[in-house]
């Protein structure tokens, strides 16, 4: 029987284009202090770390080694590195989940650095993310795949343009709230509609950024929790699956069906039958609006093709009855490798009530979604709760 | 507490990575094929996959994303770990024992196409202020820490050129070895100096292929009893290394194989290695390594290593026999070297290795390393296996 595992400190660094004032390593620690202060805990207290980054990035092959004595893995700890594209920082914190659940360790940090302000052009390292034998040629990168999938979405329920720009647009008004997001700027769906499309249907202003910065987060045993008597979040469940990286050839299409059956499995383990009515704010990895749509609609939050509808009934601002992103979300700020990992951390931070102005009041379940690779080829979710029951 | 057991291993041919026709997920393809057909198993059986592969040895952005297919993770939970491929084991461990999966797939390969690969990419995993401007990288460090523990315990060449000429001599009996070659000692010491005092033939050489284990709980293990031996995970253990090569106080004691290595042995009950462990795989690509990594695992104390050599204790034959498959000195997947060891070591176990086959082989240690940048930063990671019919 898996034991219960508990979050109990979260540190989150500021995001920028560029942190030019730190090296990689000085973000690394940045994170892990705040992580330890939050959490009341010092560096002799973390049983093994583990991190996650994506390289190429950075500018440097394997950062973490760079960052072992910064990153919490000084006086020989047991640390591993963990790679999968932007489903990274979920990944992070399901293998950490794994330390403890397993019993093998008590308290267990899981980090993550990323300083994708390093390179030139994100989009040209992605295209090399493609097979290099058919796709690599034709200039892919990130950005084009989720126009594919915005415009299958469109031509298959008939979502509008405006409903897209909307998702971006309360994402946008929630980051106001966030002193860690990467843009702060007000925005109105007509200011979206006229920036400037970067690859049709999709605008400027929908696209998310490309942001430094390192969050860690701190899990701990149920005995460790107890001992520790801090606000804690504790993880109810975690799922996370695989697909084929060829989005083309994936069942269900824009349906999402990969995510669909992690939601299922999740709800499953958590005793979920009516998301919606159950769930009370969702964390959400959507570097651009469609993921908004795809997600909902796959977690059962909404039937297939009505996640434009629910977005325009207000439902997922603050104050809403499902509030997303309050944290402003991946198209305000996005460190790749560690969106993921925030995604959790700002999920952790509403059931901790340490949210300050983006506060959802009374959370007691939230749901952290991740995905990366391939326009997601890896799916994940996570489930963190106020109460075990 | 339930134990973990290991139920299945395959391996590829190793062979010169310029010879090969095929991208890497063949490889991974080819070593998961004939674990589940060690296994007796069919991808379905399998819940969850662990790879384990770096992106700039395979020159493709998130290269795991075309060995998760490969591996069979489609719909089930899979993750990457940009470590050596013996950090799988630890990982797939935690899954089972955190008692969300009964099977769990681990695959690693190993691609690269050149030492000069290995030296360019090694050297931007050194930090770009101090050690990447003086063209510090694998081969350079490893020979600054030979020459260092050359110089402390006065190791003749002769000796270092024993060593090689033993593992040469141990993959001439292994069907799955890369270089099977008969060397002698004046061959080796007529062999051209790479990095002194590291000799051409004293040096690991670069090889592709990919080795598979698929573990499981004691109780899917018991139920699926074969005639076969099965492998049970004695102990795992795991451990870090400092940055900045120095910093450890010493070059040539290797802490994080001492650290690893006494997680392992506590976890396993071990109190004398060297009586208690018949047959040990470790991850030496210098003799000089070699040494020092039978000094950390405990088999002897520092500085003595080259006594238990010089008494025959390591040879094939002898009480402790080291490295049977010929090491890595013989074959080195580069990345996926770890899981080579393990699969070896597990092979001994299980009784499947064929003329490098130990009599009387009940307990066996694994030993992996990451180390992208040399002794730099090194993580080591150490599996026990016991066999049990």
């Amino acid at each position: 029987m898996s034991r219960r595992v508990a979050i109990v400190g979260v540190g989150q660094t500021e995001t920028a284009t560029k942190l030019k004032s730190y090296t990689h390593p000085e973000l690394a620690y940045k994170a892990v202090r705040r992580a330890l202060d939050d959490a009341g805990l010092s560096l002799e207290d973390i049983d093994a770390v583990v991190y996650g980054s994506m390289d190429e990035f950075d500018g440097i092959n394997c950062p973490d080694r760079w960052d072992i004595d910064a990153g919490g893995g000084w006086h020989n700890k047991p640390f591993i590195k963990i790679l999968t594209g932007g489903s990274t920082g979920h990944a992070t914190a399901s293998i950490a989940y794994q330390h403890v659940a397993s019993r093998v360790f008590d308290v267990v940090m899981a980090l993550g650095v990323q300083r994708v302000g390093e390179n030139l052009d994100a989009q040209a390292v992605l295209n090399k993310a493609f097979n290099p034998l058919f796709l690599g040629d034709f200039t892919l990168g990130s950005i084009d795949g989720w126009a594919l999938l915005t415009t299958m979405h469109m031509a298959k329920y008939g979502s509008r343009e405006e409903q897209f720009a909307l998702a971006s647009v309360i994402d946008h008004e929630h980051a106001l709230n966030n002193p860690y997001s990467h843009i702060k700027k007000k925005v109105t769906v007509e200011d979206v509609m006229k920036s400037p499309p970067v690859c049709w249907p999709i605008k400027y202003l929908e696209c998310c950024p490309r942001s430094d910065g390192a969050c860690a987060v701190i899990m701990v045993s149920e005995e460790k929790a107890r001992e520790l008597n801090r606000k804690a979040a504790w993880i109810r469940g975690v799922q996370y699956i695989v697909c084929t990286p060829y989005y083309g050839d994936r069942p269900g299409g824009v349906d999402w069906l990969n995510l669909a059956m992690a939601g299922k499995r999740l709800y499953k383990m958590c005793g979920i039958t009516n998301p919606m009515e159950e769930i009370d704010v969702i964390e959400l990895q959507a570097p651009f609006p469609i993921v908004h749509f795809l997600a909902l609609e796959a977690l059962g939050f909404c039937e297939h093709g009505e996640a434009g509808k629910l977005i325009e009934s207000g439902a997922t601002r603050m104050g809403g009855k499902l509030p997303v992103n309050p944290s402003g979300g991946v198209i305000c700020t996005n460190q790749i490798g560690v969106a993921g990992l925030v995604r959790i951390a700002e999920a952790s931070l509403q059931i901790m009530e340490k949210a300050d102005k983006r506060q959802v009041a009374g959370a007691k379940k939230a749901l952290a979604v991740g995905m990366g690779a391939s326009r997601g080829q890896y799916q994940s979710v996570m489930l963190l709760t106020k109460d075990w029951n | 507490m339930s134990r973990v057991a290991i139920v299945g291993v395959g391996h590829t041919v190793y062979s010169d990575p310029g010879s090969l026709k095929e991208p890497y997920w063949k490889l991974d393809f080819e070593a998961a094929s004939a674990a589940l057909d060690d296994a007796g198993m069919t991808k379905g059986d399998i819940d969850a996959v662990i790879t384990a592969s770096y992106d700039l040895y395979d020159g493709i952005v998130i290269s795991a994303q075309f060995s998760a297919g490969a591996a069979c993770s489609w719909w089930k939970d899979g993750t990457n770990l940009a470590e050596d491929g013996a950090f799988a084991i630890p990982s797939a461990y935690m899954k089972i024992r955190s008692g969300m999966y009964d099977t769990v797939m681990v695959v690693s390969h190993g691609t690269i196409h050149s030492h000069d690969v290995i030296m360019k990419s090694s050297n931007i995993a050194c930090d770009p202020f101090f050690f990447r401007p003086i063209a510090s990288n694998n081969l350079v460090l490893n020979a600054l820490q030979a020459s260092r523990y050359k110089d402390i315990y006065g190791i003749s060449e002769e000796y270092a050129a024993r060593i090689s000429v033993m593992e040469h001599g141990n993959a001439m009996k292994n069907p799955h070895a890369h270089i099977k070659t008969e060397v002698s000692i004046a061959e080796v010491l007529n062999s051209p100096v790479l990095c002194w005092p590291i000799r051409a033939l004293e040096y690991c050489p670069a090889s592709s292929g990919a080795s598979a284990i698929i573990l499981a709980t004691e109780e899917l293990a018991s139920w699926r009893a074969t005639s076969k031996k099965i492998a049970y995970v004695k102990g795992i253990g795991w451990a870090s290394e400092t940055y900045q090569i120095g910093n450890n106080g010493s070059l040539d004691k290797i802490a994080s194989t001492v650290k690893a290595a006494n997680m392992a042995y506590e976890m396993a009950g071990i109190k004398n290695p060297t009586e208690e462990i018949d047959v040990a795989e470790i991850a030496g690509v210098t003799p000089y390594q070699e040494l020092m990594l039978l000094e950390a695992l405990g088999f002897c104390d520092f500085g003595k290593a080259i006594s238990l050599v010089e008494e025959g204790v390591t040879a094939i034959d002898g009480k402790l026999p080291v490295n049977p498959s010929g090491g890595l000195i013989c074959t080195n997947p580069v990345g996926g070297a770890g899981l080579f060891s393990v699969a070896e070591a597990a092979m001994q176990v299980m009784g499947m290795a064929e003329g490098h086959q130990i009599e009387a082989a009940n307990v066996a240690l694994a030993h992996g390393m990451s180390n992208v940048c040399g002794p730099a930063a090194r993580a080591s990671c150490v599996v026990i296996m016991e066999s049990e019919k």
